[in-house]
């Protein structure tokens, strides 16, 4: 699971485009946006994707194989049964959808086998939820502060400590491409 | 804004409670009540009841359960709180202006004072933005409005005209895509310190009780306005609704839902979607 805000669209894209076409794992990405533009963000990243990019709709199942991007104005979250639940509650850290929120919910259902991912972005949401996913036991990296457009994110996430890695972007994005499902 | 550049150690998830103890909740208020949230959406349900926990100061899921069991006016202030607003008015500005121009029209054309319903209101948000599209159209008295509502905090709010200030903005830069006559302004008593909404608007509007099982449910409705609620339910839940909605719909009524909502399983049996970047559907 990615999160990322101002300056992670390069990041994500450079992230999708290394992946192998038969990529098994199934890729979240929660990323701040203009909450009334509905369109037009999914279809540009998948562009860039090696893979499928969509917007889930409520109670969707996940599948292996595709990037799954938090749609504007709804948080995202991972639902016991292998499915998203999305939901309008109140934005938290001035964000709907929140980062926090996504990586806490994947946390409590994948565990271990979840690798939470903070690039660039202006403020300090998801750092809690990056806390989180090393709590329950999974892997933790954060982009390297020197190569973000924006460092706040980062180093919020930095400073509430068990980050695994501290990547450059091709770095990250080699990590992801290599992983498999267990 | 206070220079805190470290990150506040206030968790957005104040008391994380487990699976069992959520169980033992939803189980007090069906046994106490009769109100059953065990078909709830899992995530969405918990993290509210773990925000009251936190907001209210309990000890522990135990104390919750207590309260609840022995104290209905607490129970009141619970069942408020763990509803979920809708986020701002005239929220997705093309829905509402799909329904201006396209869908109210043809419903007026085919029916005298067709009925609209908004089930399950609880900061009535939609119902508001509904009334202000009738009224620049000046058709406030052409439709027969029902809005239900199960807890008697969220009545008290909407005939107050009460609103959240917080939605104000977004709100208003909705208006603008929305492209009204005015400014979203002009539908607000006061839009400093204290928002209020101009009650008038809703003057006609028939408020009804209705507990969550939806019975007592309108009949013979044109169009219900249903969006953004059914993310909380299960699967199965948003199938029973469904079909009690199709049985409140008169013939050829329409019904929208969130955008980013599904009709499920019963869709291609009882609706056909007439709009699907809005999410509108037509009964058949």
């Amino acid at each position: 699971m990615i999160g990322g805000s101002a300056g992670s669209f390069q990041v994500v894209a450079s992230i999708l485009g290394s992946l192998p076409k038969n990529y098994e794992l199934p890729i979240f990405l929660c990323l701040h946006r203009l909450k009334h533009v509905r369109t037009g963000f999914v279809e540009v990243l998948s562009l860039k994707s090696a893979i499928p990019v969509i917007e889930p709709y409520d109670k969707e199942p996940i599948k292996p194989g595709r990037a799954y991007l938090a749609p504007a104005n709804y948080h995202m979250y991972i639902e016991l049964g292998n499915k998203f639940a999305l939901s309008t509650e109140a934005p938290l850290n001035h964000s709907r959808p929140s980062i926090d929120l996504s990586f806490v919910t994947a946390a409590q259902v994948y565990r271990n086998k979840l690798v939470g991912i903070i690039l660039s972005g202006a403020n300090k949401d998801g750092a809690y939820g990056l806390k989180k996913v090393a709590e329950y036991g999974g892997t933790t990296i954060v982009q390297d502060p020197n190569t973000c457009e924006v460092r706040t994110m980062t180093e919020a996430a930095l400073q509430m400590g068990n980050v695994n890695h501290i990547f450059s972007i091709d770095k990250i994005a080699s990590f992801v491409a290599n992983l498999k499902a267990i | 804004m206070t220079n805190d550049n470290s990150y506040s150690l206030t968790s957005p998830i104040a008391a994380e409670i487990g699976i069992v103890e959520y169980r033992s909740v939803i189980r007090a208020i069906s046994e106490t009540y009769g109100y059953d949230f065990s078909e709830f959406a899992l995530t969405s349900m918990k993290r509210r009841i773990e925000n009251f926990i936190s907001a209210f100061n309990l000890r522990s899921v135990e104390a919750l359960i207590d309260r609840l069991k022995n104290d209905k006016q607490y129970f009141q202030t619970f069942l408020k709180s763990i509803s979920v607003e809708s986020t701002e008015m005239f929220r997705d500005p093309s829905f509402w202006r799909t329904l201006r121009d396209q869908l109210l029209p043809l419903i007026l054309s085919k029916v005298a004072r067709p009925r609209v319903w908004f089930p399950t209101c609880v900061s009535g948000d939609e119902l508001y933005t509904f009334c202000i599209v009738l009224s620049e159209s000046n058709w406030l008295d052409k439709f027969e409005i029902i809005a239900t509502y199960s807890n008697d905090l969220s009545l008290k709010q909407i005939q107050s005209g009460q609103f959240d200030g917080h939605k104000y903005d977004v709100s208003s830069d909705n208006y603008e895509r929305y492209q009204g006559n005015g400014k979203i302004r002009d539908h607000f008593i006061s839009a400093e310190i204290k928002f209020q909404r101009n009650t008038s608007l809703i003057k006609n509007v028939h408020f009804i009780k209705q507990n969550v099982n939806f019975d007592n449910s309108p009949t013979d409705v044109k169009l219900i306005i249903f969006r953004n609620q059914m993310l909380y339910f299960t699967q199965p839940l948003q199938d029973k609704v469904l079909t009690k909605l199709y049985n409140s719909l008169g013939q050829g009524g329409f019904i929208a839902i969130g955008v980013k909502e599904q009709m499920g399983m019963i869709s291609s049996k009882y609706f056909r979607a007439i709009n699907e970047s809005e999410n509108i559907f037509k009964k058949i």
